[in-house]
């Protein structure tokens, strides 16, 4: 799929001025709605993303909840207006695979055995999309469960990397998701590099594959400190309350 | 202690030196934050824990206040569901049915829990007991029934002295009532 679009110029910078192993502008602010248990409100890039945890509390139906955990029930929604053409409000397919690997990978850092037969609520609105959503709404969920008071092992945190014009380069914007050749998001747990989520989409070599994946990882300790300057930004003047 | 505010994930403390207690999780043998918080060492029992500096979780703990709804009315007990907890503005996680037993329903002698609660009363009670079950007891003065319903039209209660009285069809119904009967806002919970 050839297009006359540059996806790289001739000095290496990328359609927006990025050099390859840089990230899109993120902006995160905590604890942003009164009536969720915890909220996060995210910018990266041009996606602008509210995540909202409500819970821990009673699983329903009944038959859901897991006798020795919680659940995580993750929703991932995209605004009507969030994207160039209407979309079609409520879930479809692409929303409701997001919501589930979502869902999953938040599951992996929460200490679920404190709430048995209990659901936590994630709620996750695009208001505005620019490629890397799922990443970005991760990010926020993130936050938003620390917000929460929710016991976990550690924030999650997600970044993407991918192929365009051939170079393998981090964070793809529109046009080089739209026109690359693969995007690879990728979800961890910043203290310990594991891996919550990982998708792919396109096609890449072992060695282009292991590349992109250093680079997403590397972009998402940087989100993480981010995410963490946010929480802090949010908790320091309670401290000095106390 | 230092007032430095601690991360999910971070190590406070290893298990060598002391206990997990309340925010904190133990991996390895490494002691870690759970939540957001102030590390604080408590030294009487050698616990590392963790202030949170955010919202948390209500959970109900022994001697909680709460308010519970009556569910059913059986020949030993009472079956209410529990909906809040006093001075908590997060709804309750995990389990919330709680039983209340004759015998915790008043100082004197109560012989069937339907002279006392009806079905979809509204009550005040302290929690005694939470694992394996939710025991509750409305024993003080200021626990018991804050509001009731008539039992034959479903028409809220209005106190009358020692008795509840229905405005729609005067029918009078004896109740453990809470001192402060019919002045709490149950929606401003």
């Amino acid at each position: 799929m050839e297009l006359d679009i540059k996806l790289i110029d001739d000095n290496g910078k990328r359609m927006d001025g990025r050099s390859a192993e840089e990230l899109r502008k993120i902006k995160i602010e905590a604890g942003v709605l009164h009536r969720a248990d915890g909220s996060c409100y995210l910018e990266w890039g041009g996606n602008k993303v509210f995540a909202a945890v409500y819970g821990p509390r009673e699983a329903i139906p009944r038959h859901t909840q897991n006798p020795l955990r919680a659940i995580v029930s993750a929703r991932y929604n995209m605004a009507a207006f969030s994207v160039e053409d209407r979309k079609r409000p409520g879930p479809d397919r692409r929303s409701r695979e997001i919501s589930k690997v979502i869902s999953e990978a938040l599951e992996k850092v929460v200490l679920t055995e404190q709430f048995p037969r209990s659901a936590i609520d994630v709620n996750i609105e695009v208001l505005d999309a620019e490629a890397g959503t799922r990443c970005a709404g991760l990010t926020a969920a993130g936050v938003a469960l620390a917000d929460a008071g929710i016991p976990m092992k550690d924030i999650p945190v997600a970044c993407a990397a991918g192929k365009i014009a051939g170079q393998i380069v981090i964070d793809l914007g529109k046009e080089e998701d739209n026109f690359g050749d693969a995007d690879l998001p990728v979800a961890i747990s910043p203290r310990t590099d594991e891996i919550l989520l990982l998708q792919m989409d396109g096609h890449l070599t072992v060695e282009e594959f292991n590349k992109a994946l250093d680079l997403a990882i590397k972009g998402c300790h940087k989100a993480s400190e981010i995410q963490k300057k946010a929480i802090m930004d949010k908790y320091q003047s309670v401290k000095g309350a106390e | 202690m230092n007032n430095k505010i601690v991360m999910p994930g971070e190590q406070l403390s290893t298990s060598e030196e002391l206990l997990p207690g309340e925010g904190t999780f133990e991996e390895d043998g490494i002691i870690r934050a759970a939540r957001v918080g102030k590390y604080v060492v408590n030294k009487k029992y050698r616990r590392a824990e963790v202030k949170p500096v955010t919202s948390t979780p209500v959970l109900l703990k022994r001697g909680d206040i709460v308010i519970a709804k009556v569910e059913s009315v059986r020949s030993t007990m009472v079956i209410a569901e529990v909906i809040h907890v006093m001075g908590k503005n997060r709804s309750i996680s995990g389990d919330t049915n709680a039983t209340l037993r004759v015998s915790e329903i008043a100082k004197g002698y109560v012989k069937d829990p339907s002279t006392e609660f009806g079905i979809g009363d509204f009550i005040r009670a302290k929690v005694t007991q939470v694992k394996p079950s939710i025991q509750l007891e409305t024993k003080d003065r200021d626990l018991g029934a804050i509001k009731s319903l008539c039992t034959k039209c479903r028409y809220p209660l209005v106190k009358k002295g020692d008795i509840l009285e229905c405005k729609n069809c005067g029918n009078k119904q004896k109740r453990r009532i809470a001192l402060d009967y019919g002045n709490l806002d149950l929606d401003k919970l």
